[in-house]
């Protein structure tokens, strides 16, 4: 029973719902100030991405007659409670908290693409024409980054060091057994196949966010928001949130494969920190600097130079290097 | 009456006894229809606790010994369950499924009873030259269903025949070859399967290898991997849909998957490279069969190609040799016949009653077809692997097999392989029940308990095997590696990753040695279960307001969904548009790459098949003349 009710904490205050959208209303909002700041502009208070959420959470929904009106009212909190169950392992593994763990690597990937699938089905659910075409971006563009972003995952799974006479090879799917890894033989990330498989993973996390230059599923301007266009209310206030949670998850995971998680030292919660921060800003650059791109042009990114550099990565990976 | 000896005679009897009904009685064969395969689950049923074997001694042809023998083990009986369940699924949908307009033609029941009769025999068989009989049973009744479906069906079965027809021919050499090996090496009954679980050839020699090889073969044209996959998507145009969604139920993945297990663990001990030549088999498939699935616009086809798709993965899990892979890609083959079966009805009944399977024609039909979509959702998203379905539970086992077996890149395609099975699916979805529906389907709807109770039967089973896991896992697919079922409340081993003898001893060590990786379904479910309840008890003390208005609109106008629509058919023309990929896949579907068509087009095999019966008796007798003077020489 007392497991029961320590993964229930974990799931629902620290480090999962509450604690990770706090930390991803934070960052948002630092990834606002910074963007404004770079365009002369002076940028929202700390609490206006809360503000935003909690607005909308108390609209009204507006449902098509169409829709598949228990999908679409239920997708949502599907998509929350599944950014909550992802967020949960990465900041477990990445904190390295002592309990008996859910799931892996391969779990928290299959987790973390369960928010964008809620929003296309719900999308193509609508029943509106330009909803479907933001389903269809959408998953274009999971396939699109998906490719490079596997490769640069199992870069980080097949590493090998050679401690004197012995080879060490990580060889797991376990995140906190890429941590305890790393801490034996140093972040993945110091070693030119590790460097080059982060690089490569950083551009499909900022693509899983949906952030320009590769927010073509909700280009607000073409098909006005295409995958959320028919959302409104309290769902969209429930997506949003869900984006928060992938905000302060994703570069969390990033950390915590290619660059040790969190060292439990004096200091270590700071450098962790620092780390993450530096995942956001790097974001924030590209997303405040660049123009939208077509979807074409996005596969064609990520599946052709994207994809070769994952793919040299993981040959240099192969030789040790 | 030996219990061991039920499943195969009880469907087998009450076929021919249908086969002997003349044709107008359908009620009747309808009813021996349910009864043959009700029957056989049950005796199957009762067997599942049953470590049994069964003996009569039979021929003796030289050397070599054709016995009676049936055993269940752990494996077997499990699997004539599984067979005896599709079949049953299959026979009921069926009675709800054809109708006074289009009723069965041919021999139908008692070819889905003498399957099923024969699918049992080759899953217990214990001698290999009797499960080569029982294996051919199930080929000739397959072509029979084919043959006899459809007016036009008869190309398409004649395709599924050779194909399936060259593989049952190396099944034969392969066995003989064993046996022969085996009756050299001076053991007694060389063909019986536990003299070759005893005694497992190596494959070092030439020899050895070609009998794996062929063995491989005969499986990958059972299952349909590539490159003898090509018969599935012809016949599934061509065929009656409980047909196809009897095929990876009961017949064809199961029986390849069987065979491959069978061969890889317990008769042959595969080296090194020909298991690298099953996984790298196995990774071609999954990726091709995927990318021609996203760009079809005809359900039936896509369902097809997906079935391929989804061998690889099995053969990808057998291929690895550890453990878990072997496991994980034993329960995929479980798994994919459960959704699969599923998808295949759940399209029957969309072209049952919308009369199409032209995803451009279809659309917006989840208020028609309420039950069909709601399975039909659960089984794309199983096959897709969305966690916490079955489909998960399985590939993330395949997924563990590759890590410990050191392949990063068929682990890496295995991957991208389940990212596009969700892609595909989710156009099949927007397109058959989202989206614009054309005023011709307006008065769509379904009928009929007999084609509902399969559906909603494989959707649960798809959820349990899913959430409940460790059930199938320990019960099933462990005795079938020989892993002692753990006690009760223990949990799975194997999810836990608390197997020790998950791989052999690797050359490297693995760093950490307490970091095997974890997957438990069922707390991942409650708490995912547990965020959506809080997010409901949220909305319902914030009283979130929900209210419905007419239509959609856009650009302030509303919509008319004849004109304003998104088919499916659009959703991925921008892959098909890549530049080398695009051009491939075209080829691909022109059949560039179809092995049967290649070879169809050879001027010299074109002559030979002159059509004339007189010409292929010469043939046959040319053969067995040949045979005899071999015979009679040494």
């Amino acid at each position: 029973m007392g497991h029961v009710i320590e993964h229930m904490f974990l799931f629902l205050v620290f480090p999962g719902l509450l604690f990770t959208a706090a930390v991803g209303f934070l960052l948002q909002w630092g990834d606002r100030r910074l963007a404004a700041m770079l365009q002369w502009r002076v940028g929202p208070p700390p609490a206006q991405p809360v503000w935003d959420v909690a607005k909308l959470l108390g609209k009204e929904v507006i449902v098509p007659e169409q829709a598949w009106r228990r999908g679409f009212l239920a997708l949502p909190f599907v998509a929350l409670s599944a950014a909550a169950l992802a967020a949960t392992l990465i900041w477990s593994a990445a904190l390295q908290i002592d309990v008996a763990p859910v799931g892996d690597l391969i779990v928290v990937l299959y987790v973390l693409a369960i928010p964008a699938l809620a929003v296309m089905l719900g999308a193509a659910c609508s029943g509106n024409p330009l909803g479907a075409v933001g389903a269809s971006r959408e998953m274009k563009l999971i396939l699109a980054y998906e490719l490079p972003f596997v490769i640069a995952i199992v870069v980080a799974v097949f590493q090998r060091r050679t401690l004197g006479e012995e080879v060490v090879s990580a060889s797991t799917l376990s995140l906190s057994g890429l941590v305890e890894f790393q801490k034996e033989v140093g972040a993945i990330i110091a070693r030119p196949s590790g460097l080059l498989a982060f690089i490569v993973a950083l551009l499909c996390c900022h693509a899983k966010l949906g952030l320009v230059p590769f927010d073509m599923a909700e280009a607000e301007c073409e098909i006005g928001e295409g995958a959320h266009i028919e959302f409104s209310g309290a769902l969209l206030g429930l997506l949003r949130l869900t984006r928060a949670l992938l905000t302060a998850a994703l570069p969390v995971l990033l950390v915590t494969v290619f660059w040790g998680g969190m060292e439990q030292s004096a200091g270590g919660g700071a450098v962790f920190l620092l780390k993450v921060l530096l995942i956001v800003v790097i974001h924030v650059l590209i997303r405040s600097t660049s123009p939208r791109v077509r979807i074409d042009q996005a596969m064609r990114f990520f599946w052709g130079p994207a994809t070769l550099l994952a793919l040299i990565a993981l040959l240099l990976a192969g030789s040790g290097a | 009456m030996e219990p061991l000896l039920l499943p195969v005679l009880i469907p087998g009897v009450t076929g021919l006894l249908a086969l002997a009904l003349p044709g107008r009685l359908r009620r009747l064969q309808q009813a021996l229809g349910l009864l043959g395969t009700l029957g056989a689950l049950v005796a199957a049923a009762a067997l599942l606790d049953v470590r049994a074997a069964f003996f009569r001694e039979w021929l003796r042809l030289g050397p070599l010994n054709l016995d009676f023998a049936l055993r269940a083990d752990g494996f077997s009986s499990w699997a004539v369950a599984f067979v005896g369940l599709m079949g049953f699924l299959v026979v009921l949908y069926s009675v709800g499924w054809f109708r006074a307009a289009e009723r069965e033609r041919g021999p139908y029941y008692p070819c889905l009873l003498l399957a099923t009769a024969g699918a049992a025999g080759a899953v217990l068989a214990d001698n290999l030259l009797l499960l080569v009989l029982f294996w051919e049973l199930v080929s000739l009744t397959l072509f029979l269903l084919a043959a006899t479906g459809r007016a036009s069906g008869a190309p398409a079965a004649a395709k599924a025949f050779v194909i399936v027809g060259c593989g049952d021919m190396a099944l034969l050499l392969a066995v003989v070859l064993c046996g022969v090996l085996h009756a050299d090496a001076g053991l007694e009954r060389p063909l019986a399967a536990s003299t070759l679980a005893a005694h497992p050839i190596g494959t070092g020699d030439g020899l050895g290898m070609l009998v794996f090889l062929l063995f491989l073969a005969a499986a990958a044209a059972k299952a349909g991997a590539i490159p003898l996959h090509s018969w599935i998507p012809t016949l599934a145009r061509e065929t009656q849909p409980p047909v196809m969604a009897f095929l990876p139920g009961a017949l064809d993945k199961v029986l390849g998957i069987y065979l491959m297990a069978r061969v890889s663990l317990e008769w042959l001990s595969p080296s090194h490279a020909l298991r690298f030549v099953t996984m790298l088999i196995g990774s071609v498939t999954i990726l091709a069969a995927v990318f021609m699935a996203m760009q079809q616009h005809d359900l039936r086809r896509l369902l097809a190609f997906h079935a391929v798709s989804q061998v690889g993965y099995m053969l990808l899990g057998i291929g690895t040799g550890s453990l878990v892979g072997v496991m994980g890609g034993i329960f995929h083959m479980l798994n994919n016949a459960i959704y699969k079966a599923c998808l295949f009805l759940c399209a029957g009944v969309v072209e049952r009653e919308a009369g199409t399977m032209e995803l451009d024609r279809l659309g917006g039909l989840h208020r028609n077809l309420p039950v069909t979509f709601g399975c039909m959702l659960v089984a794309a998203l199983s096959i897709s692997g969305v966690p916490p379905l079955n489909g998960f539970v399985s590939k993330w086992m395949v997924y563990q097999g590759c890590v410990v077996a050191g392949q990063p890149m068929f682990l890496i395609v295995a991957l991208f392989g389940s990212v596009l099975t969700l892609a595909s699916f989710v156009k099949v979805l927007h397109s058959v029940f989202w989206g614009a529906r054309p005023r011709a389907l307006a008065a769509v709807n379904e009928r009929g308990l007999a084609l509902r109770v399969p559906l909603l039967v494989l959707a649960a089973l798809c959820v349990v095997f899913g959430v409940f896991a460790t059930v199938p896992l320990d019960q099933a697919i462990g005795p079938a590696v020989g892993l002692e079922p753990p006690a009760t409340g223990a949990g799975s081993v194997v999810l836990e990753g608390r197997l020790a003898a998950w791989a052999a001893a690797p050359a490297e060590r693995a760093a950490p040695a307490a970091s095997f990786a974890v997957f438990q379904p069922l707390s991942a479910t409650a708490l995912l279960a547990l965020g959506v309840l809080v997010g409901l008890l949220l909305a319902y003390f914030g009283r979130m307001k929900v209210r419905t208005v007419r239509s959609v609109f856009i650009g302030g106008e509303p919509i008319d969904p004849e004109v304003n629509r998104f088919p499916g058919t659009e959703f991925y023309r921008t892959v098909g548009e890549l530049p080398g990929l695009g051009r491939v896949l075209a080829q691909g579907e022109k059949g560039t790459f179809d092995l049967y068509q290649v070879l169809e087009r050879l001027p010299l095999l074109r002559r030979l098949h002159t059509g004339w019966l007189t010409d292929y008796l010469f043939w046959c007798f040319l053969g067995l003349t040949v045979l005899l003077g071999v015979f009679f020489w040494t």
